[in-house]
């Protein structure tokens, strides 16, 4: 085979190979592939590679996401995608709107709970529970600290002289603090930190871990100091539904309203007549529970919180930030802390990868920058009951909704777990998910960032 | 009735060509059905091109996303086409040259696979073997075999596109075929042994 009867079997093979191969120049070459065994392999593996090729582009269908952004970007339906593609670019595009939605309808549900819990429940047990008696036995007496009470001021209620001597009887107004433990359904001043006796018998202050007494609530009583010291019922069943009854203007029942064992617990107070009651002290009758949530002493109320984010970035970035701050992917947090609930202010920093690509000025372009940016986000975090089998980690989910530097809006979803190895200290785990939504050439885009979190608290 | 109607309506395209359905889409403007039923038998083809070009997955996706617009858009426009999937290409390309006039070199290429649904593994694999090959090809070569073998053009239109002679074309896809058959020789031996 000489070079030019090569150049032309050549050409037939890959004319035929084409479908072009004329009828009178197949006789040529099948002579060809008849006496030429190299020939017949090389036939095989280009018809292969061919075969190969074409099965490729009759199969390289684009991905649904991409067949959803072409038909978006015009403005059609797609009646004839398949239903699961359907179904999944409808997903696609909606997840962030039902997520957020979701969030919200939690946290809302989480707050009318609370709420309910506070304010509703109350009457509803005054309403269709039994009365029950008290059992003295179970009452404890406790100091409660200062800050549990504020001194708002006093006012003189009546002003006794006798024997050229006058006792002075004043409206003391005090606010009972938010911040009670939920197992503690009632509680009672009894005394003062002398023991000056109080005319407050049967007056409860606190019931079911909310307080009765808001800051327009007074009571009456001796010209005292601040009160130190409660009586406090533990167990829900010592409740007696009389709490909800009214209160006499100076400050006895009027009707069944609950004693403690004064002779046990607490010194007598003396009673004033309520003939000689000069001040008003409606507020009395209007015991509005303060709503809101369940706090607790037992967990300190400010903790301070740093955390660290190791998270990545959708859509996936391809360069680096430009600065490297010593805070980047770090979050600092105030919290004020519940017995479940916490509420706080973070602040933070964290890169967010952006993307563009589209038309600019008639040129297709695209852009890619990793925008490290401050952020600062009100954030709500609720705290499962501990795990005794897992020594006390606590279960936790969490949200947060704020906004960067640059005023675009960010929301946060997170669940972990937190460890208290002292009651100061706190220890979390968890994962994060945050959604940044920014603007470009009058277009809302979003960049999406989700990883794990670990940090520590300070509480004091 | 009314399935019957839209049936009918789904089926009209089913013996027209490329370029009857891209009239229709033209004259009706915008008819979304003669959009769909363009887009259903050319989107394969002109995804594995903005592929073969581009290889980083979001770029070739913007690519093959601007194409479909634009030809959209320029059946709103009355536009005349001939050839409705050249014109597709033709349009990624020129998109694709100016990416890559305008390309700041600031970001590595990133090579992912081309994605074939239910494809089994063994022509999977044979087809990467294939796009590997056609790295090793000069660029000329390799869009000629790629718009030859992959999206299956006529030489000629092939030839109006790259704006070189139908000849030179043929030059092109033959000496690639020849280059990528001596590459995967020893593999297509292996497999053609496995099969027998």
């Amino acid at each position: 085979m000489n070079e030019n009867m090569y150049q032309s079997a050549d050409e037939l093979l890959h004319t035929y190979i084409d479908g072009e191969l004329s009828s009178d120049l197949e006789q040529q070459f099948f002579s060809l592939l008849a006496t030429d065994s190299d020939y017949r392999l090389r036939l095989r593996q280009l018809r292969l590679i061919r075969k190969r090729t074409l099965t490729f582009a009759s199969q390289a269908a684009p991905s649904s996401a991409l067949t959803a952004r072409v038909f978006q970007q015009l403005g059609l339906s797609e009646q004839r995608e398949r239903n699961s593609t359907v179904i999944a670019t409808k997903w696609h595009t909606a997840w962030t709107p039902l997520a957020s939605a979701a969030s919200a309808a939690f946290i809302t549900a989480v707050i009318l709970l609370n709420l309910q819990h506070s304010t509703l429940s109350p009457m509803v047990d005054h309403a269709e529970a039994p009365a029950r008696t008290y059992d003295f036995r179970t009452i404890e007496r406790v100091a409660l600290p200062s800050s549990e009470f504020a001194h708002l001021g006093t006012d003189v209620l009546h002003e006794n002289t006798a024997d050229h001597q006058t006792t002075s009887t004043h409206l003391l107004s005090v606010a009972v603090a938010k911040r009670m433990p939920s197992d503690i359904v009632a509680a009672q001043l009894l005394s003062t930190a002398d023991d000056t006796p109080l005319a407050t018998d049967g007056l409860p202050l606190v019931a079911d871990g909310a307080p009765l007494l808001t800051d327009d609530a007074s009571f009456a009583a001796d010209d005292a100091p601040l009160v130190v010291e409660a009586a406090i019922i533990k167990d829900e069943s010592l409740l007696d539904t009389a709490e909800q009854e009214e209160f006499a203007v100076d400050g006895t029942p009027d009707k069944e309203t609950p004693h403690f064992d004064a002779g046990r617990v607490a010194p007598q107070s003396p009673q004033i007549p309520a003939e000689r009651n000069t001040g008003s002290v409606a507020a009395l009758d209007s015991r509005i529970y303060a709503g809101g949530f369940h706090f607790g002493p037992q967990t300190q109320a400010l903790s301070f919180e740093v955390r660290g984010v190791t998270a990545k970035s959708f859509p996936h970035s391809t360069i680096s930030t430009k600065s490297d701050p010593w805070m980047e992917n770090m979050a600092v947090a105030v919290y004020y802390n519940g017995e479940h609930s916490d509420v706080g202010i973070e602040y933070g920093n964290e890169a967010f990868s952006q993307h563009y690509h589209g038309l600019e000025n008639g040129r297709f372009v695209r852009y890619e920058q990793n925008l490290l940016t401050s952020w600062l986000v009100g954030t709500f975090r609720y705290r499962v009951t501990p795990v005794r089998m897992l020594g006390g980690i606590e279960p936790y989910v969490s949200a947060a909704s704020g906004i960067t530097f640059e005023a675009w809006p960010l929301m946060r979803f997170g669940a972990g777990i937190m460890y208290m190895p002292d009651t100061r200290v706190r220890f979390h785990l968890g994962f994060d998910a945050t959604i940044l939504a920014y603007p470009h050439q009058n277009t809302w885009f979003t960049s999406k960032r989700a990883g794990a979190t670990y940090g520590i608290s300070v509480l004091f | 009735m009314k399935n019957d109607a839209r049936h009918k309506k789904e089926q009209r395209f089913d013996n027209l060509s490329d370029v009857e359905v891209y009239d229709i889409l033209r004259r009706d403007r915008a008819n979304e059905g003669a959009f769909r039923e363009l887009y259903t038998r050319l989107s394969g083809r002109i995804n594995a091109y903005c592929r073969c070009v581009a290889w980083r997955r979001e770029e070739s996706d913007d690519l093959f996303q601007e194409a479909f617009t634009r030809l959209y858009e320029s059946a709103i426009e009355g536009r005349e086409v001939k050839n409705v999937a050249g014109y597709l290409i033709k349009i990624a390309r020129n998109l694709w040259l100016n990416i890559q006039r305008h390309r700041r070199p600031t970001v590595d290429i990133e090579h992912s696979g081309l994605a074939l649904h239910d494809t089994p593994h063994e022509q999977t694999e044979m087809l990467n073997l294939i796009q590997m090959a056609m790295e090793l090809l000069s660029e000329d070569q390799r869009e000629a075999f790629f718009l030859r073998e992959f999206a299956d053009m006529p030489y000629e239109e092939i030839a109006s596109l790259l704006g070189i002679s139908s000849g030179n074309v043929r030059i092109r896809v033959s000496r690639a075929r020849e280059r990528i058959r001596k590459i995967l020789e020893p593999y297509i031996i292996e497999f053609q042994t496995s099969k027998l």
